[in-house]
């Protein structure tokens, strides 16, 4: 049961040289999604990164809102005319990717 | 200021008497307190909270007397209630304004009275806060004070009562009113009804999840003469974004069905259209399983399945095989440039398509786990299921409390 509240989802953002990381862990819907999207958007905005990595490995669930969120921060670097890799993991992203027939609009 | 006539302050004071809604209510602990505080400070033996009806004086606590109500005349409150100060009566056997009163005249008659009106912030007086005696007696300005401020203390009461009704009230319209709009919203996502198609048999179920939320699943059938296009989609997320999203689908999808083009082109025009006014739905996207039916002349019929981003739909074979059928496409909506690729299969008398959304696998299997397996084991039926039946076996799935999503699935019967 997915009741929403903001403290199920994290979202880190590190630089290490000219490359931005975004690190999310924990739940990804239409509750947590806003703020992966205002975070990493952010991030990408004032960090001025050259590359960006979205690291969604540790996320435990995700769902049609969250992948929301995720084309959200791609499409955002995209118009930034930043290359942003994803690194999805082994867990619930990459069946969501595959299901929704998304997986090739990333880069990995 | 106007000055209102005896009637007028009358009817305005039932007006207010109705508003609190505090006639015939239950015994309250809260009143209880106030009137045995009242009768030990005044140390008499009786203290009442009247409330003045038209034609009776209702007790709503009554402290050392064993009475409900009274008429409203010869009531004392009720000629307390027709001044806003204090109405007191030291003996009231030698005052004129009561020696001839039957309450005070009789034997064991009432001596004292003091009753503080219990006034509303428009001005009007519900009925009072009394305390009696048998005997004669003085009061001080420093009891009447007390006496007043309780009477407030009661007043308050009342009023916050009323808020905590009124705001009940509210609750409950505004509740009413989210799962009205939910439900119309909702109807418009389906047809009314499936068609009757000759030579096929459609049934389509929709469950939500919660009543007052409405979800963003559609279905939709069209037929003419060559074939019948049945559609099964699920806007990303809940609530009327959501649900206008799918509307807009559903109706694109009628219209772009008309061209009759193959099931991929289809749902690739749909998603031109719903990717080109991305500027007036930002964030929306939906799933669609579209699939096109075309009897064959020696009882079969031949189906053509494009999918974007949904779950595959599922044959349901007269040996009992359940097999799906699809080529996973992209979501629709939000990407303009995509395609979509159909998937044939023939499917012989007797034979069944179901169409799903996601909540239905949520329901059936873990996340991730086969969900063509689970089907397989539910819908196995040698010599074919009718599509009323897999539709029955897939509803006695649903689990009898809440559930996360909203489900909805439509099967195709080939007859």
């Amino acid at each position: 049961m997915n009741s929403g509240s903001a403290d199920q989802l994290q979202v880190g953002c590190e630089r290490a040289g000219t490359e931005l990381r975004v690190v999310v862990s924990g739940e990804l819907d239409a509750a947590t999604e806003p703020q992966l999207v205002a975070t990493a958007t952010a991030a990408m905005d004032d960090a001025a990164a050259e590359t960006v990595v979205l690291d969604v490995t540790a996320l435990s669930f995700i769902d049609s809102a969250g992948l929301r969120g995720l084309m959200s921060c791609h499409d955002h670097a995209a118009r930034r005319g930043i290359p942003m890799r994803l690194i999805p993991g082994a867990g619930v992203v990459p069946q969501l990717l595959a299901l929704a027939g998304v997986t090739e609009w990333f880069s990995y | 200021m106007t000055v209102l006539s005896d009637e007028e302050v009358e009817r305005g004071r039932m007006a207010a008497v109705r508003r609190y809604d505090v006639l015939d209510s239950p015994p309250d602990g809260a009143f209880d307190r106030i009137t045995a505080l009242a009768a030990r400070l005044f140390e008499v033996p009786i203290s009442i909270v009247s409330v003045v009806d038209t034609d009776r004086i209702w007790f709503k606590s009554h402290h050392g007397v064993d009475v409900d109500e009274i008429p409203r005349e010869p009531g004392l409150c009720a000629s307390a209630i027709l001044q806003n100060e204090p109405w007191v009566l030291t003996n009231a056997a030698l005052d004129p304004r009561s020696v001839a009163n039957p309450l005070v005249a009789a034997e064991h008659g009432f001596r004292f009275y003091a009753g503080v009106p219990l006034s509303t912030h428009d001005g009007f007086n519900l009925g009072t806060l009394c305390v009696i005696d048998h005997a004669p007696r003085p009061v001080t300005d420093e009891e009447m004070a007390s006496l007043r401020d309780l009477a407030a203390v009661i007043m308050d009461q009342l009023e916050l009562r009323l808020s905590a009704r009124r705001a009940i009230s509210l609750e409950e319209q505004l509740r009413h009113t989210a799962e009205s709009v939910a439900t119309t919203l909702q109807a418009s996502l389906l047809p009314p009804k499936m068609p009757e198609v000759p030579g096929l048999a459609l049934v389509a179920r929709y469950h939500a999840a919660d009543r007052a939320e409405v979800g963003g699943d559609f279905y939709d059938a069209v037929f003419d003469d060559e074939r019948c296009v049945v559609v099964v989609g699920d806007s990303c997320g809940k609530g009327t974004g959501a649900a206008a999203f799918a509307g807009s689908a559903r109706w694109c999808l009628r219209t772009v069905a008309l061209e009759k083009r193959a099931p991929s082109v289809t749902l690739q025009r749909l998603n031109a259209v719903l990717a080109g006014a991305a500027q007036d739905q930002p964030d929306k996207y939906c799933t669609v399983a579209l699939a096109e039916i075309r009897r064959l002349a020696n009882n079969q019929a031949e189906v053509k399945v494009a999918l974007g981003g949904h779950p595959h739909p599922l044959i349901v074979r007269n040996s009992g095989l359940v097999e799906p059928i699809g080529v996973t496409g992209p979501i629709v909506g939000w990407r303009a440039d995509v395609e979509f690729v159909d998937a044939e299969a023939t499917l012989e008398s007797g034979e069944a398509l179901v169409l799903f959304t996601d909540g239905l696998l949520d329901i059936l299997v873990a996340p991730g786990a086969d969900a063509t397996a689970a089907l397989q084991a539910l819908l196995a039926s040698p010599g074919g299921l009718p599509a009323a039946h897999i539709a029955d076996r897939l509803d006695a799935q649903l689990p009898v409390g809440d559930f996360d999503d909203d489900v909805a699935f439509l099967v195709v019967g080939i007859q």
